[in-house]
């Protein structure tokens, strides 16, 4: 497992941290990874390199000239180029997926505002890490069919945290199991293609409309417009305040 | 001797296809086998029962004609749909016809479909841009056919259901279920229809669709203490 940097400072004694255990970073997301042993300087440049020159013209050459490795070590750790991709890809998403989940707990018991906090972690973590987002987004689906495999059951997770909205629907109304799977993958589509196009800040400023977009089916046009004002002034005010305190 | 060009209907359902049509299903064959990666020129003209020298007359290279045969997809596609929203006379019933067809022709054309959806990914940029392209003109197909105004609901939205409808029927094609796509119909006019009906409404033509449909039972279970109340 990767250990973290927190602004700066490295975090002391990675080896007894459990990987669930993140540093606080402003969403509880870690900032950067310090990698100390081969297998993560194998992980972090095949991330690297993926992400500069797609999955498809990456080779083993390129991951350890970036580890500075010999081709031994990395046939040591792993078979081919896919297990690598594979093994990073896995740790990257287990970090960002801990980090999504705490923020989704820490809205307290209103399944709206947990969902925007979800979301602003997520693409707060999209946009601080650049390397990593395109490896999980966009070179994922180019890379073989356990790669897809892995990305399938990452948006599930992410269909699990919209599931408790269909308790929220009004009564009498059944809301379709598809509905979370669209949703989900329509956000991740919009992701993508703003990735692709080299554009990740747009995301944040598209945060408000992509939490609608994740309510509305569950509990209809209004209470999902009411939802995202009314998280948007809370945090605007929490910021206000954490302003006036730092002074 | 007079040559009499067939009138232009015909030249669609002609049995012979021509030499361009032959390399591009062959091109859909090979990659919904082996994927595109693994795919090639030699294993194209191969399935084609064609000569190497014909596939160079069409194409300059396996991506271009990857490029050639999802383009020609679309546009058939969207002749599809076309043709199935012409005869409705409400944008709602045109949108239910026209997302049926388009889901009809997944289901009827199983090799298309997997080059169009899944291996689309895994061609390079100029594949990636053809499907972006391919996308925006269905979101501009759903803007056109919305009957109320959607005053106070995000742009972003047309893009997040054309983008969630993608990735659903990614999924079912992915788990070989590219012949049920039509029952999705459904769920996909719920949720496509929800930030302007709201709810009640949107579930009401859910279930109407879902009769239309034949009526699958499953997936379409209703609240056991909805009575009636849905369908005002």
């Amino acid at each position: 497992m990767f250990s973290e940097r927190v602004y700066g400072r490295q975090v002391p004694a990675a080896s007894d941290r459990s990987p669930q255990r993140l540093p606080r970073g402003r969403h509880g997301l870690p900032r950067r990874f310090i990698v100390h042993n081969q297998r993560e300087r194998m992980l972090l440049a095949v991330a690297e390199a993926v992400a500069e020159q797609g999955y498809a013209t990456t080779t083993v050459a390129d991951i350890i000239a970036r580890a500075r490795l010999s081709r031994r070590t990395f046939y040591e750790h792993f078979t081919d180029k896919e297990e690598c991709f594979l093994a990073a890809y896995d740790t990257v998403v287990e970090q960002m997926l801990a980090g999504v989940g705490k923020a989704y707990e820490s809205g307290g018991t209103e399944w709206t505002r947990r969902v925007h906090e979800g979301l602003e972690a997520f693409i707060q973590y999209l946009v601080d890490e650049p390397a990593f987002a395109r490896m999980c987004i966009v070179e994922v689906v180019a890379a073989g069919a356990e790669a897809r495999g892995r990305r399938d059951a990452a948006m599930r997770v992410f269909v699990d945290f919209l599931e408790p909205g269909r308790a929220e629907a009004p009564r009498g109304v059944v809301v379709p199991e598809l509905a979370a799977d669209i949703v989900v993958g329509g956000i991740y589509e919009i992701i993508y293609t703003r990735l692709l196009r080299d554009s990740a800040d747009e995301l944040l400023e598209m945060l408000p409309e992509l939490v609608y977009c994740a309510l509305v089916p569950f509990v209809g046009h209004e209470a999902a417009a009411v939802a995202v004002r009314e998280n948007e002034a809370r945090k605007a005010a929490e910021r206000a305040a954490a302003r006036e305190g730092g002074e | 001797m007079q040559q009499i060009a067939p009138a232009a209907h015909d030249v669609a359902v002609l049995p012979l296809r021509t030499r361009r049509e032959r390399l591009i299903a062959a091109m859909a064959r090979v990659v919904s086998e082996e994927g595109y990666r693994a795919a090639s020129v030699s294993k194209v003209v191969a399935a084609a029962g064609m000569s190497r020298n014909s596939f160079y007359e069409h194409f300059a290279n396996k991506e271009d004609c990857f490029v050639a045969a999802y383009d020609a997809t679309v546009e058939q596609v969207i002749a599809r749909v076309r043709a199935a929203t012409a005869a409705e006379r409400t944008p709602q019933a045109a949108l239910e016809a026209g997302f049926a067809a388009f889901l009809r022709y997944g289901a009827q054309e199983p090799e298309l479909a997997w080059l169009c959806v899944v291996e689309v990914l895994a061609a390079g940029p100029r594949a990636l841009a053809r499907r972006d392209e391919a996308m925006r003109r269905f979101a501009r197909f759903l803007d056109s056919g919305r009957e109320e105004d959607g005053e106070g609901v995000p742009g972003l939205m047309t893009e997040v259901v054309v983008g969630g409808i993608y990735e659903v029927i990614y999924a079912r094609i992915l788990e070989g279920e590219t012949a049920r796509l039509p029952e999705l119909l459904p769920d996909i006019m719920y949720v496509w229809l929800v930030p302007y009906t709201g709810v009640a409404r949107a579930t009401a033509a859910r279930l109407a669709v879902g009769r239309r449909l034949g009526g699958r039972p499953d997936g379409l279970h209703v609240a056991p203490d909805i009575g009636r109340s849905v369908r005002t």
